[in-house]
Parts: structure tokens; C-alpha cells; sequence
């Protein structure tokens, strides 16, 4: 057989072919680059582009639109709230106001504006922009933020399209008065934190008489054209990047990054990579990423408790699970699951144990009164067999031809909650509790928890699940009435269907008398008889954790962010060193 | 390098292509028939003689076989040899380094301290059985429905084809993620929706095969003794259908193991604590950090599953079509 | 021919419609909605709020009432906003379809740049190692796991040796223009995306060519005497070709559906990522816009091909 060459065809593939790899092996990864400033030992420079990886992408850009956290982080830095809050205690600070006050009665706010401050675009920020803002939300048909604005005198007969504005906001040079309705303690921070829109842009999509029309189709709600914030929005690839420029207007010092980018990614894997290669400059990762990043040197690593928590409901209004509704039986769960494990092992330490609904971090927690439930196996055995239970064939108790048995969902997806029920499957297991693990997408598990109903008490709000583990994550206020009141079973996120009249009264009390004595008092007594009552076993708080390139100066984070500045509450301080 | 064609007897018929839902097109030819009439004996060797020649296929179906034997040993080793089950957790060992001393760690354990080995072998079972169950949905109905097209033609064959043809409209991968993503199904409703991807790819080839088959003398000669069309299809020409039956059967079961790790990837597919290689291999990438050896075992398993049964499948097929394998002296 | 390209047609249009029907019924019907996802964790809204959005997303009335309405705006159209975005869904499914196509169309000239000589020179070769090795590589490509494929080459050369980029498309910062950058970019989901393509054209252009290379008029050809490499360049390629210009036809439509995992893992903002997203969340209008334009250029696709088919090979146009 004579030798045959590779034909022409299959060499001139492979020259292409290695020609490919060729240019694109020598355009090596590249970091971000950006023109190096000027070198100075601690003094801030000007210039520097800060990338900011993240898992999910923003979805609108405008504070009465959005619902998620992603959005929120990148309207934060467009538009500016009344006040600020301090990270490290949650204490208000003035914004765009620089001074505010609640009247005793907690029926009116009055803000002081900052004088000289100015859109992007040099139109003065006043109090119009605030009013503004009010009715936007309240003409709005999509947001789901009517509430924190719908107890002002005015705004739900504007709302409806009965009046031409909101009576309750006056505007008076550079004060800005609110009157409500009623006596409502939360409403200094929800109203002062909430982002603030410009009139002069979104005015034109609205009219004082004409009730349907509205912001919700406004382009400017994906592509801000002006802010007060110390970046303003300048391209926006979907599920890629957002792209802000400094604002040179920005009233409040700085910033001295030229660029602010937003990058997403699809899991946190590859923003780990992201991370280590220097694609990306900082973000929240999970406790399993911690290690391998703590060995790049170009990190800094922050760790921070932030508020909010992850817990097990126990649905009190379950037909055929009545053993919920008895307060021992809840109590020896909490015996029976050794929380303090699963922080270790699939929290890497990275958490703390909760006990009531009020976070650590807040001014309204008070360790002293809360009661705790160590893991004891034993204990747990002892107060089930006190109420009658008796251990059947199987080593599950037994009662009256009833089973300690249960189903426990939690959403896929969440590895720390779908963790934890198989842990709680086996601990339960072995004193004698049979659990039934479930995971499910988070839309059906969120319908199934809050809307679909059980088919016993379902006329009083009971819901189709019998245990599922969730999480809060929590704001600045402590008001915790939409959670635990007792009102919030049929229609709010009172989803076990608990009912205490301590706790009610205790709510109630710390969203109407605002003063700080009695509300502290309100939330102690209530968090006392969370903690006795397990109406929840209250799991654990997961610490934030934070990577950050070493280059970033200013960076201090802290566990009150507000849903919209987290650890970029400061940003406009951020500075790289050369 | 003369082409063999040492077969005497009827000549070839148009070779017909499959499209697969990919835009894959595949190429099978006609069955030989053997053993038409007595005298005329084929001078080649049977099927399964021919795979024996191979090593390669020796190898492939070994692997499938071992594989498969210690799915279903799974409770059996678990319990006597490992000691522990799939879903027994030890927090304490969680991330475990493979340990020779201890059967239960010698391949490590994931973040909840559980037997990565166990898991594996357990794995092994629901990820074969949902590939066969795919592929015995896929194949049941692509056969019946194709063979019914084939031999019946007319009405029955235009109805086949316009079901078929609406069904390949769809696209069949989106529909699945859809399905998987909404409805966030069982592992049997998984089975049946993976199995009814890809039936009219199998149709509508086992229809075209029919079609030429139906025209055969010993069809003719059959219909002639007046058999009943039952007994024309289950006996001349279900057997003819059978190889290339198998052929489709090994790389389908290997597409739909490839499909469920693909979806179990995603989140989707089956869930945890269930092992399936596919929530294996998510779960061995979200702890790389710290375990980077759990990644080989699910991908590795896969792989090697997948690759002996699309040998095999090749191996059969050369087997069947004399051109396509290696030559022969005529 | 043309009462043939008439009828298919028709046919394709029906077929849509009937697409569009199944999909918008079985994201209805599935649990959950958009809706409460976007409430699920905020503030108390009053029962009359909840209801007055719901109204304002269109997702208050009964099925077929919002389909009609869905319709309606489609055939305008209009293909409506998007739940979770707020914004048109053309708007979106133009940001994100040219990225798919770049990808999957490189990748599939990739595949046949690499596949069509292997395959070729597999069955020249046949029999001799060349022709085993290419054949069992071949298998293997098809076997390997894309995602595991492309987590490696990910964790290989992006995280370890810094070779070439973590995901996405463009280095924050690079210019527009700059291919180098681009590239670096393209290599690692190019190649794992076209891998299967290259086992597929291998393995179709070694059964072609060995097809091919059996017909008579090669042999014919072989015996009159012309080099053996004129024959098989000349001849078997021409003819090994045939089919697999009609095959690229049904291709047309993966372009665009292209591969989600393979966008997953190299965080490509493409048509699949948007799908899956807008399927975990619900949003219809996403996922219906999707649907109806993979399915038109599917069915249009399975024409172009059927037609192209036809006139070649007279053969088939009647079945």
C-alpha cells in the first residue's frame, strides 16, 4: 500500500485549529484594568474601578419597582435615602436629610433637607422629589411596597385617584413634613431608607387627576438617566454586567472610583474562581468557599453577623398534626436537634445559634430572658413520653393510633436548608420523631406555605404543609407584627398559625408606642414567649462572608446593611492603593 | 482494498437516514436476514461472535455488567462490607480524606460525613435505572408505534407521521427543562417524560426499516400461508428489527444517563438525599474547595458507563453492517 | 413543489399554535406565581394591593383568557413585558440571542472544521489504528458529560494555570473590539459545546465516505486509473457532503436554543440562561417568547431541509 500524506484538507485544519488556540492563548486572562493612581501613603486617590460579582442579576432599578435583593444593591448606589443607618449598630444617620424628627405621639416625621444637594444632572434634590417618590408608589400597580407608604393622611384616597396629591406631605422650603394616620414606630426607618426618585424624570409619567397612569412601563426604570447617588447607571448587559460611572455631582464626599461594575455569575462556584482570580474584586460567598479563598493573598476576609435567621415551622393549624399545637412537644424538638453541629459542620462555624425572632444584632435584643434548649436526646425522649407518647414497633412514638410523624420540606436549591433537613431527618429520627424530607423549588414551597390551604383549618388561615425549614431575613426595625400577629394568619406571614395574646399585645405595643424604653420592653416580653413557646425551632443566623481585593481601602462593613447599601454603604469612600 | 460483499441473496435496499433531535443523523442499513432458505447458509458469523472478537467490546460490556451487578448488590454490600448506608450522616467526618483502613471512607465522604462509595454504588442503580427506564419507554413506544406505521401504511402510517412530526417541532430539550423546572417531577415521571423526548427519532426509523422489511420474500411467503399480521410482525419481523433495536437501546440508555446527570447539574432531575451521579457530581463541585477528590468518582462513572455502552452499541452495529466495521477477506 | 413548500407551511403554522397552547398551559398550570414570588419576605400588603397587582401583571384571569390575550399581542407583535424585569421581552431575547448564536455558531463550524476531515481520514483508513483511535475518540466525545467537561477546563486552565478567563464573555474593561479578548473568552465553551458536534460529524462522514467509497462509480473511477486521492477528494467528498448540507437545515434551530449548561458553567449570558431563569421564576412572557421563536425556526429549519432534500434527492419529496 504506497504512503499516503494527510491530505490538504486535514493540514490546513489543523494549521486553523492551532492557529486559533495560538491568538487566543496569547491574549492571557486580564484582570480589570484600570489607570494606576498616583502613589500616596493614606491618602485617598482618585480613580480605580471596583468589580462586584454577585449570583443573580438585577431586575429593575427603581426602589418602588423592586423585590429583590440584587436590585437593591445597584439602585443603592443611583439613588439616595433620607437616611443611612450605621452598620455596626443600626443607629440613623443623615443623608439627604440632615436632621429629622418623630413627633412623641409617632404620628409625624419631619426631615430636614441637606441644603446644596443636586441630581447628577445639577437639578436641586427637594423635598418635591420625596413627595415624588410617595406617590409613585402609591399610583403604582406593580409594587409591593404600598405599605410602608400607605399610612400617610392622604395617600390611599391619592392612591385610589380621589385626590391630585398626597395631603399628608407637606414641603416647606427645605422641611419635609409627614403626617400619618396613625402611630407607626417603623415608619422613620422604612420611609427614611427608601431610595428617593427624581420628579423631573419620572413626573411625566404621572398626573395628579388621572389615577391610571403610572411609573410602571418607564424606561428609566432599567436605565436611571439621573441620580444622587455616588454612581450614575451607564450600560446594562442582562445577566452579564451593570456598568456605573462616577457621578461627579455627588454631594456627599467623593467618590474616588472612577467605575463601579456588577457582575453576575451563575453559582457560586465560579464567582469563588471569580474571586481568586482577580475577575472580580469582591463578593459574598458561602461557608464552603471560605478555606480555598483564605489562601489567596491579594483577600481580605470580612465575617459579620447580619439579621435575619433560618428556622423550622411548625404548622399549628395542620389537620392530623395536632402534636404541633402542644408547646412540650415543640419544646422537645428544639431538645432534639443539635443545632450547635450542624453550625460546625455545614456552617464551618460560620453562624450562631437564635433563639427568638429578634436578631442578635439589634438594640431591641436582650439575651438574659431567652430561653435555651441544649441538645439532649434524652430530655427530648422524657418530655414526649410525659405527654402520653409511647415508643411503637419501629421506635417511633405512639399515641392514641397516631404517629410522631411529619413531613418537612425546605426549598432546592439552598444547600444550607437542604442540609440541615437531612440532618434533622436523622437527629429526629433517632428519638423516636419520623420526618419526611421534601425539597421543593422555592415557587412551590413559597405557594404552598403561603397560599394553598389545609384542609382541616384552612378556613382559619392553616396552610398545606405540616414543618418546612425557611429563613427571614431581617431589616433595621425590629417590628415584627406581619410575622407573629395574630391578625397576619389568614392573610400575612403569620404562616404557623400561632396565636398568643403576650405576643400580640407586644407587637402592637412596639409599633405604636415609639418610644425606645417601651419598645424595648415590648420586644423583650415578646421574644421571651417566642422563646418558651417554640412556635419555630429557631435555628441559626448565617454570618455574611465577605471577600474584598486587599487594594480596596474604606471597605468596613457591617451587620446593618440596609437591603440596599450592604457592605457598599461606603463606597463612595472606597479608594484603591497603588 | 476491495469492498466486501460476500453475501449473496437480495440485493440492498436504500440505506435510510435518522435524524436525531439534535440535528444528529445516523446511519443504519438494512438488516441481513439470515437463514432464508436452508441451503443457503450465511458465512458470517453471528452477532455475538463477532462482539466477542472485539476486546474492546469485551471490556464495555464487562464494565456495564459489573456496574450493574453492584447497583443491585448495593443493599447486600452496604450492609456487610461498608457498614453504613447511603444516607448516614456523621457530621464529624464530614469531608473525610479516603481512608484505606476503613472500607467506608475509601473514596471519602461528602459534607455530611456520608460514604462517597456507598453513595456511588447506590447512584450506580438509580442512574441505570432511569436510563434503561428512559430507553424502555423511548423504544416501547418508538417500536410499537413504528412497526404498527410500517406495516399497516395508509392512514395509520399518515398519523404517525404528522404525530411525529409535531412532536420533533417541539423543542424537546427546552420542553424537558420546563417540565423539570416547573413541575420538579419523580424520579418515574422523570423516567417517562425523558423516555417520551425522543420516541419519534425510534419511530419513525424502526417505520422506515419495517417498510423496506414488510417487502421481503419471507414476509410475502409468511402472508401467503395466511398468517395472521400479529404473527407476521412478532415473528419475521420483530426478530429482523431486533439488532438494530439494540443498537438504538445501548446509545439511548447512554443519552439518557448523559440527559439526567445533565438536568441533576442544573438542580433539577432527581433530588438529594436520593444519590443519582448526576447530584453527585453538583455536590462534589460546590465543595471543591474542599474536597476535590469527590468530583472524579461521579464524573468518572458516567463516563466510563456512558462510553461502554456507546461502544457497545457501534460494536453491534458494525457487527450487523459489513461495511462499516473493519474489512474481511472475502 | 410549491403546493408542497404550501402545505408544509400551513402545517408549520398550525403546529406553532399548537406548541404555544401546550407551553402556555403547562406554565400556568404548575405551582407557584410570579406574583408571590415577588412578595414572598416584604412588608404587609393588604389583600385589595395583592389583588390590584396581580390584575396589573395579567395574571388574575383564567387561562384561556390570558392566552387569547397573550395572542393577540404576539401576532402584533408585541411579546409583551417581562415579570421579573420589567421589560419588553424582545428587548431581552435581542440582548441574548446573538451571544447563543456566536457560540453555537462557532462551535459548529468548529465541528464540522474538525469532524469532516477526522471522518474522512477514518474511512480511508479503515481498519488501521488511525481509524480505531478516531473512532473510540469519537465515542468518548460524545460520552463525556459536557458540564463535567467544561467545570474541568474551567478549574484546569482558568483557576489553576490562568490561561484564559473564569466565564463570561469580555473582560471587564476591554473594549468591545478587542478579539483577543473575545476569544480567550470563546475557547473554553466553543470547545466544550463543539465536542459532541465532532463526534458526530466524524462518525457520519466515516459512514458517509465509506458509503461513498463502496458505489460503483468509484470503483469505476479507482479502475480507470485516477490517483487514489483525486478519487477521494473529488468524488467521495462530494458526495459524502450531500447530506450533510441538507442535515445542517435541522440545525438551525439548536443554534438558538444552543446549550444551557454549557452557559451555565461558563457564566455565558446567552438564550439558555435566560430560559432557565424565567422558568424558575415563572415569567411567562419570557418563556413564551422563547418558545415561539425556537419552534418557528425549528419548523422553518425542518422545511428548509425537507425542500433542499427534495429537490436533490427526488426520491424523498413524497413521503
Amino acid at each position: 500500500m504506497p504512503h499516503r500524506r494527510t491530505g490538504p484538507l486535514v493540514r490546513m485544519v489543523v494549521i486553523l485549529m492551532a492557529g486559533l488556540l495560538l491568538i487566543a492563548g496569547c491574549a492571557p486572562a486580564r484582570n480589570a484594568t484600570s489607570p494606576a493612581p498616583e502613589a500616596s501613603d493614606n491618602e485617598p486617590v482618585a480613580g480605580g474601578r471596583l468589580v462586584v460579582g454577585a449570583i443573580a442579576d438585577a431586575k429593575v432599578l427603581n426602589p418602588v419597582l423592586s423585590s429583590d435583593v440584587p436590585s437593591a444593591e445597584v439602585w443603592g448606589r443611583v439613588y439616595e435615602s433620607l437616611i443611612k443607618v450605621d452598620p455596626q449598630t443600626g443607629a440613623p444617620t443623615p443623608r439627604l436629610a440632615e436632621r429629622y424628627e418623630v413627633a412623641p405621639d409617632g404620628q409625624r416625621l419631619t426631615f430636614w433637607l441637606r441644603p446644596g444637594v443636586t441630581w447628577s444632572d445639577g437639578t436641586p434634590f427637594t423635598g418635591d422629589d420625596v413627595k415624588a417618590t410617595a406617590e409613585a408608589v402609591m399610583r403604582s400597580k406593580k409594587t409591593v411596597r404600598k405599605s410602608i407608604f400607605q399610612d400617610i393622611v392622604g395617600a390611599r384616597a391619592y392612591g385610589e385617584g380621589k385626590a391630585s396629591t398626597i395631603e399628608g406631605i407637606s414641603v416647606q422650603d427645605n422641611v419635609v413634613t409627614i403626617r400619618l394616620e396613625k402611630a407607626f414606630c417603623p415608619a422613620i426607618t422604612e420611609i427614611g431608607l427608601f431610595g428617593m426618585i427624581p420628579r423631573h424624570v419620572f413626573g411625566k409619567y404621572m398626573d395628579g387627576q388621572d389615577a391610571s397612569k403610572n411609573i410602571d412601563e418607564a424606561e428609566e426604570n432599567n436605565a436611571p438617566t439621573v441620580g444622587t447617588g455616588p454612581f450614575i447607571f451607564s450600560e446594562w448587559r442582562p445577566n452579564d454586567r451593570i456598568i456605573m460611572k462616577k457621578n461627579e455631582r455627588f454631594a456627599f464626599g467623593g467618590p474616588y472610583l472612577d467605575e463601579w461594575v456588577y457582575k453576575v455569575h451563575p453559582d457560586t462556584t465560579t464567582l469563588a474562581a471569580a474571586l481568586k482570580t482577580g475577575e472580580i474584586d469582591a463578593a459574598r460567598v458561602e461557608p464552603k468557599d471560605v478555606e480555598g479563598l483564605q489562601q489567596s493573598d491579594h483577600l481580605a476576609y470580612f465575617s459579620y453577623l447580619a439579621p435575619g435567621y433560618t428556622y423550622i415551622a411548625w404548622n399549628q393549624l395542620r389537620g392530623g398534626k395536632e402534636f404541633f399545637q402542644n408547646a412540650n412537644i415543640r419544646r422537645a424538638l428544639a431538645h432534639g436537634l443539635d443545632t450547635q453541629a450542624v453550625i460546625d459542620s455545614v456552617l464551618l462555624g460560620q453562624g450562631q445559634k437564635v433563639y427568638a425572632h429578634t436578631p442578635p444584632v439589634s438594640w431591641a435584643y436582650e439575651r438574659s430572658a431567652l430561653v435555651e434548649y441544649p441538645y439532649d436526646p434524652a430530655r427530648a425522649r422524657q418530655m414526649i413520653e410525659a405527654e402520653g407518647w409511647k415508643p411503637g414497633a419501629d421506635g417511633i412514638y405512639e399515641k392514641d393510633g397516631q404517629r410522631l410523624a411529619f413531613t418537612m420540606y425546605t426549598n432546592s436549591g439552598n444547600k444550607i436548608r437542604e442540609t440541615l433537613l437531612q440532618v434533622a431527618t436523622e437527629q429526629y429520627r433517632q428519638i423516636g420523631v419520623e420526618v419526611t424530607p421534601r425539597t421543593e423549588a422555592f415557587e412551590a414551597l413559597n405557594e404552598r406555605v403561603g397560599k394553598s390551604k389545609d384542609a382541616v383549618y384552612g378556613e382559619r388561615g392553616g396552610h398545606d404543609y405540616d414543618a418546612a425549614i425557611l429563613g427571614w431575613s431581617q431589616g433595621v426595625d425590629p417590628d415584627a407584627y406581619g410575622v407573629w400577629h395574630s391578625s397576619q394568619i389568614r392573610s400575612g406571614q403569620n404562616q404557623v398559625g400561632y396565636q398568643n395574646e403576650v405576643v400580640d399585645r407586644a407587637v402592637e405595643t412596639g409599633r405604636t408606642s415609639c418610644a425606645r424604653e417601651d419598645r424595648l420592653a415590648a420586644y423583650k416580653a415578646f421574644n421571651t414567649q417566642l422563646s418558651q413557646d417554640q412556635p419555630y425551632n429557631f435555628g441559626f443566623a448565617v454570618n455574611t462572608l465577605l471577600f474584598v481585593n486587599k487594594k480596596f481601602q474604606g471597605v468596613a462593613p457591617g451587620p446593618f446593611p440596609n437591603v440596599q447599601n450592604g457592605y457598599l454603604w461606603n463606597v463612595e469612600q472606597w479608594w484603591v492603593k497603588p | 482494498m476491495a469492498v466486501n460483499n460476500p453475501l449473496h441473496g437480495a440485493p440492498e435496499s436504500v440505506p435510510l437516514h435518522l435524524r436525531g433531535g439534535a440535528g444528529q443523523v445516523v446511519r443504519f442499513p438494512v438488516a441481513r436476514v439470515q437463514g432464508r432458505a436452508p441451503e443457503i447458509r450465511d458465512r458470517r458469523p453471528s452477532v455475538v461472535a463477532q462482539l466477542r472478537r472485539s476486546p474492546l467490546t469485551v471490556v464495555a460490556v464487562s464494565v456495564l455488567l459489573t456496574l450493574g451487578l453492584l447497583g443491585l448488590a448495593a443493599d447486600w454490600l452496604s450492609a456487610s462490607v461498608f457498614g453504613v448506608g447511603p444516607t448516614e450522616q456523621n457530621l464529624r467526618a464530614a469531608y473525610a480524606r479516603p481512608d484505606l483502613a476503613n472500607p467506608a471512607l475509601w473514596l471519602g465522604a461528602d459534607e455530611l460525613g456520608r460514604s462517597q462509595i456507598v453513595r456511588l454504588l447506590y447512584a450506580a442503580r438509580i442512574s441505570l435505572a432511569v436510563g434503561l427506564g428512559a430507553a424502555a419507554v423511548n423504544l416501547t413506544v418508538g417500536v410499537l408505534l413504528g412497526l404498527a406505521a410500517g406495516y399497516y401504511r395508509g392512514p395509520v402510517d399518515d398519523a404517525l407521521q404528522w404525530l411525529a412530526s409535531t412532536f420533533r417541532s417541539v423543542p424537546s430539550l427546552f420542553l424537558l427543562l420546563l417540565v423539570a423546572v416547573l413541575f420538579q417531577p419523580g424520579p418515574w415521571v422523570l423516567v417517562c417524560v425523558l423516555g417520551l423526548i425522543s420516541w419519534p427519532g425510534t419511530a419513525l426509523f424502526v417505520r422506515g426499516q419495517t417498510l423496506s422489511l414488510r417487502e421481503r420474500e419471507f414476509v410475502n411467503a409468511a402472508r401467503a400461508t395466511g398468517a395472521s399480521d400479529w404473527r407476521l410482525m412478532r415473528r419475521h419481523l420483530l426478530p429482523n428489527l431486533l439488532p438494530l433495536v439494540v443498537t438504538l437501546a445501548a446509545i439511548d440508555v447512554g443519552a439518557m444517563i448523559l440527559t439526567e446527570s445533565s438536568l441533576s447539574f442544573l438542580g433539577l432531575g432527581i433530588m438529594p438525599p436520593t444519590a443519582s451521579w448526576g447530584n453527585m457530581l453538583t455536590n462534589a463541585v460546590g465543595a471543591l474547595g474542599r474536597a476535590p477528590w469527590l468530583v472524579w468518582g461521579p464524573g468518572t462513572l458516567i463516563f466510563v458507563t456512558v462510553l461502554s455502552l456507546y461502544l457497545l452499541g457501534d460494536a453491534v452495529r458494525d457487527a450487523i453492517d459489513p461495511r462499516l466495521g473493519a474489512p474481511r477477506r472475502p | 413543489m410549491t403546493r408542497f413548500i404550501l402545505r408544509r407551511l400551513i402545517q408549520a403554522v398550525l403546529t406553532l399554535f399548537g406548541i404555544t397552547i401546550l407551553t402556555f398551559t403547562l406554565v400556568r398550570l404548575a405551582p407557584g406565581d410570579p406574583v408571590s414570588l415577588m412578595v414572598a419576605g416584604t412588608a404587609e400588603m393588604t389583600a385589595a394591593d395583592l389583588a390590584a397587582v396581580r390584575v396589573a401583571y395579567g395574571v388574575d384571569e383564567p387561562i384561556p383568557q390570558q392566552y387569547l390575550r397573550w395572542l393577540g399581542r404576539m401576532l402584533s407583535g408585541d411579546l409583551g413585558q417581562s415579570l421579573l424585569y420589567k421589560r419588553p421581552v424582545a428587548q431581552m431575547i435581542g440582548a441574548t440571542l446573538p451571544n447563543t448564536l456566536q457560540l453555537s455558531g462557532l462551535a459548529l463550524l468548529v465541528a464540522l472544521l474538525v469532524g469532516v476531515p477526522l471522518g474522512t481520514l477514518a474511512a480511508l483508513r479503515r481498519g488501521s489504528v488511525v481509524d480505531q483511535a478516531i473512532r473510540i475518540l469519537s465515542v468518548a466525545g460524545h460520552a463525556i458529560p459536557p458540564f463535567w467537561l467544561g467545570l474541568l477546563f474551567v478549574l484546569t486552565f482558568a483557576v489553576q494555570l490562568r490561561f484564559f478567563p473564569v466565564g463570561g464573555m469580555l473582560t471587564i474593561g476591554a473594549h468591545d473590539w478587542d478579539l483577543g479578548d473575545r476569544l480567550a473568552h470563546l475557547v473554553g465553551p466553543v470547545l466544550t459545546l463543539s465536542l459532541a458536534g465532532i463526534a458526530n460529524y466524524t462518525r457520519y462522514l466515516r459512514t458517509e465516505v465509506l458509503d461513498v467509497l463502496a458505489q460503483d462509480y468509484v470503483r469505476t473511477a479507482r479502475a480507470k486509473g485516477l490517483h487514489a486521492r483525486t478519487v477521494a477528494l473529488a468524488h467521495v467528498l462530494r458526495n459524502a457532503l450531500l447530506p450533510v448540507i441538507t442535515a445542517l437545515g435541522g440545525i438551525l434551530a439548536t443554534l438558538v436554543s444552543g446549550s444551557l449548561v454549557v452557559e451555565h458553567v461558563f457564566a455565558w449570558p446567552g438564550m439558555g440562561r435566560l430560559t432557565f431563569e424565567a422558568a424558575r421564576a415563572k415569567d411567562y412572557p419570557v418563556i413564551m417568547g422563547v418558545v415561539v421563536l425556537t419552534s418557528a425556526l425549528l419548523l422553518l429549519s425542518y422545511l428548509i431541509r425537507d425542500v433542499v432534500y427534495g429537490v436533490v434527492d427526488p426520491r424523498v419529496s413524497r413521503t
